[in-house]
């Protein structure tokens, strides 16, 4: 598959005036780098997920590449446009649906905001009354449609915004926390439309930002984790997540066990981490972190055996990817 | 382009109708200026003649010309600073700059609502200055009266654009659009002749759009003065328009990535 969005070495800074004293010297600005030498491709098709801890750039990423913010240095291509020099053929191209719901003509109702915007878009007259009672009718909103924007509430603004964002049916479609705010129902016909119908159905490219990283793991093909600018991992959540794997996590049920090995396990070699999940009259239920699974499990095993335990279960679970997600952030945050 | 406009027109239009009250306000100040200044010029009766004599009317003709074009000729200079400064404020700018639309033209379909309900408003000011106090109007000369409120928006649109500029990099309404609205109503001959100002403050005054534009209003309305006739203002708007319009979009242009730079596009 070609790509559609592609960066290189992708640079924003923005420069800050540091105090009122600095006005009158010659070096009076420091430079922040949002976006830090940014390199990444995504390919057509393809739902890309973009994580990272507030402030870590992902907003001003999508920004530059909507043609809305300038890059200080590097390029980044859309659909095989410039973003900065060839802006116009980029903006028929692609879409952009953010949390704010702020960005509406509040004294018109919500069907009227989605007229005006769709002719904005320049959605031809006869598709449009289609295409905006097919938006409304997906974020929930077809009942309220008449009803003048500044009533509605919060949640009901930011599905109106994601209501605009699907009219034009863009080829690239970039969604800033799309269900931030939104209830449980809602989130899900959302995440279900974006995945069945946008993406597997009509072939369209999105670029997902958001914190919820079960929504990303659920959703994404592949994501790309930031940190202070950086791209500091990326790749199909699978692989993001064995990353991480060389410290495994296993489940074990175990009868029998006096609490009182527990500490022995704790500090065996290569255990990282010991929990008890439960704790009742027929057993212990262990919860246990290792560094090297191929070394620790079978001293684990013969401790417990050789205490009297017996053990009635034994699982692996590989990490999710939220713990992926923060041990990756926490290594790039501590340095090498 | 023309479906574009036309949903730039019916969302003001609809805005507009939501504001009920705002409309019957504006119909009742418009009664009550055309009276104030009936009444002033009967007060002063033929005293100020002499300052009118090419304009072939008495103050009341030459002031309500004022009256009713004023706010549509400082709209022209204001009007984008205050869709720029609109959309900062309800956040729709950053949607009006990702849209296909190019934003210039995004920003003076914005305003057509804005010209066309002015310019209606500046017709019901005459009409009603005719119907109730018996204003002596060249109704015949309207189309003419049209061709200079195009000209006069398109000589102000460099100065709008340099307003707009001021809003999208500071955030903050523009002090230049208030200055210039002070130094037209000075100097533009909008409520009295430019010949009572010294001759060094009519040389200022030319510079402004406005002075030819009322020049130009007050004798079709007045005079019935043909196109041209009129051929001295029109040329001196052209060549306004021939050094503004430049400058305010290469103004524009630097403000938009000014503001693209610093990433402040949806900040107000």
């Amino acid at each position: 598959m070609p790509n559609v969005i592609e960066t290189f070495s992708l640079t924003k800074r923005f420069s800050r005036l540091t105090n009122y004293r600095a006005l009158f010297r010659f070096r009076r600005q420091e430079d922040i780098a949002a976006v830090d030498s940014v390199s990444l491709t995504v390919r057509e098709g393809e739902l890309f997920g973009l994580l990272g801890p507030n402030g870590a750039g992902k907003t001003t990423l999508i920004k530059t590449l909507c043609t809305l913010i300038l890059p200080t240095s590097g390029r980044a291509l859309v659909c095989g446009h410039d973003v900065v020099a060839d802006a116009p053929a980029v903006k028929p191209l692609i879409g952009l649906i953010d949390a704010q719901e702020r960005s509406f003509f509040w004294r018109l109702s919500g069907r009227q905001n989605l007229q005006f915007f769709a002719a904005l878009a320049g959605l031809r007259r006869s598709s449009t009354t289609s295409r905006i009672a097919e938006s409304l009718d997906l974020v929930g909103l077809k009942d309220q449609a008449d009803r003048r924007v500044m009533s509605y509430s919060t949640g009901m603004r930011q599905r109106l915004a994601i209501a605009r964002g699907l009219l034009a049916m863009p080829r690239v479609l970039f969604m800033d926390e799309p269900t931030r705010g939104l209830d449980p129902l809602i989130a899900r016909d959302l995440r279900a439309f974006v995945r069945e119908k946008l993406v597997d159905e009509l072939g369209c490219t999105v670029v997902l930002v958001t914190h919820r990283l079960e929504e990303a793991e659920e959703l994404c093909d592949r994501v790309a984790i930031m940190n202070c600018g950086q791209i500091i991992a990326c790749g199909p959540v699978a692989e993001i997540k064995k990353r991480i794997a060389v410290r495994q996590k296993y489940h074990i049920s175990v009868k029998h066990l006096s609490l009182g090995v527990l500490e022995n396990l704790r500090t065996s070699h290569g255990v990282v981490e010991l929990r008890w999940v439960e704790h009742n009259a027929h057993g212990v239920d262990l919860e246990l972190l290792l560094a090297d699974e191929a070394e620790t499990l079978p001293s684990v095993m013969r401790i417990i055996v050789s205490h009297g335990g017996d053990i009635q279960h034994c699982r692996a679970q590989s990490p999710s990817l939220e713990e992926a997600f923060v041990h990756l952030v926490r290594a790039a945050n501590d340095g090498p | 382009m023309g479906h574009k406009a036309l949903a730039f027109i019916r969302r003001d239009f609809q805005t507009q109708a939501s504001y009920r009250l705002d409309f019957l306000m504006r119909i009742a100040g418009m009664l009550i200026s055309v009276s104030i200044f009936f009444f002033i010029s009967d007060m002063l009766g033929t005293a100020v003649n002499p300052y009118l004599e090419s304009y072939g009317a008495d103050y009341f003709h030459f002031a309500l010309m004022g009256l009713a074009f004023y706010p549509l000729i400082e709209i022209s200079v204001n009007s984008m600073s205050r869709a720029v400064h609109e959309s900062q404020g309800n956040g729709t700018l950053e949607v009006l700059f990702l849209s296909p639309t190019p934003i210039v033209a995004a920003l003076v379909m914005s305003n057509l609502w804005t010209y066309c309900w002015a310019f209606a408003q500046s017709i019901f000011c005459l009409l009603t200055a005719s119907l109730l106090f018996g204003a002596h109007l060249d109704w015949a000369n309207i189309l003419n009266v049209v061709v200079v409120v195009l000209t006069a928006i398109l000589a102000n649109a460099g100065l709008a654009l340099l307003n707009a500029s001021f809003v999208l990099v500071t955030k903050r309404s523009s002090p230049v659009a208030t200055l210039l609205s002070m130094v037209t109503g000075m100097l533009a001959g909008v409520y009295y002749p430019v010949e009572v100002l010294p001759i060094w403050l009519r040389s200022v005054g030319r510079l402004l759009p406005a002075t030819h534009a009322f020049d130009a209003l007050r004798r079709i309305m007045l005079k019935s003065a043909s196109l041209a006739d009129i051929g001295t203002q029109l040329l001196a708007l052209a060549v306004l328009t021939l050094v503004l319009l430049p400058v305010g979009l290469i103004a524009f242009r630097w403000a938009v990535r000014w503001a693209k730079m610093d990433g402040s596009l949806s900040q107000y």
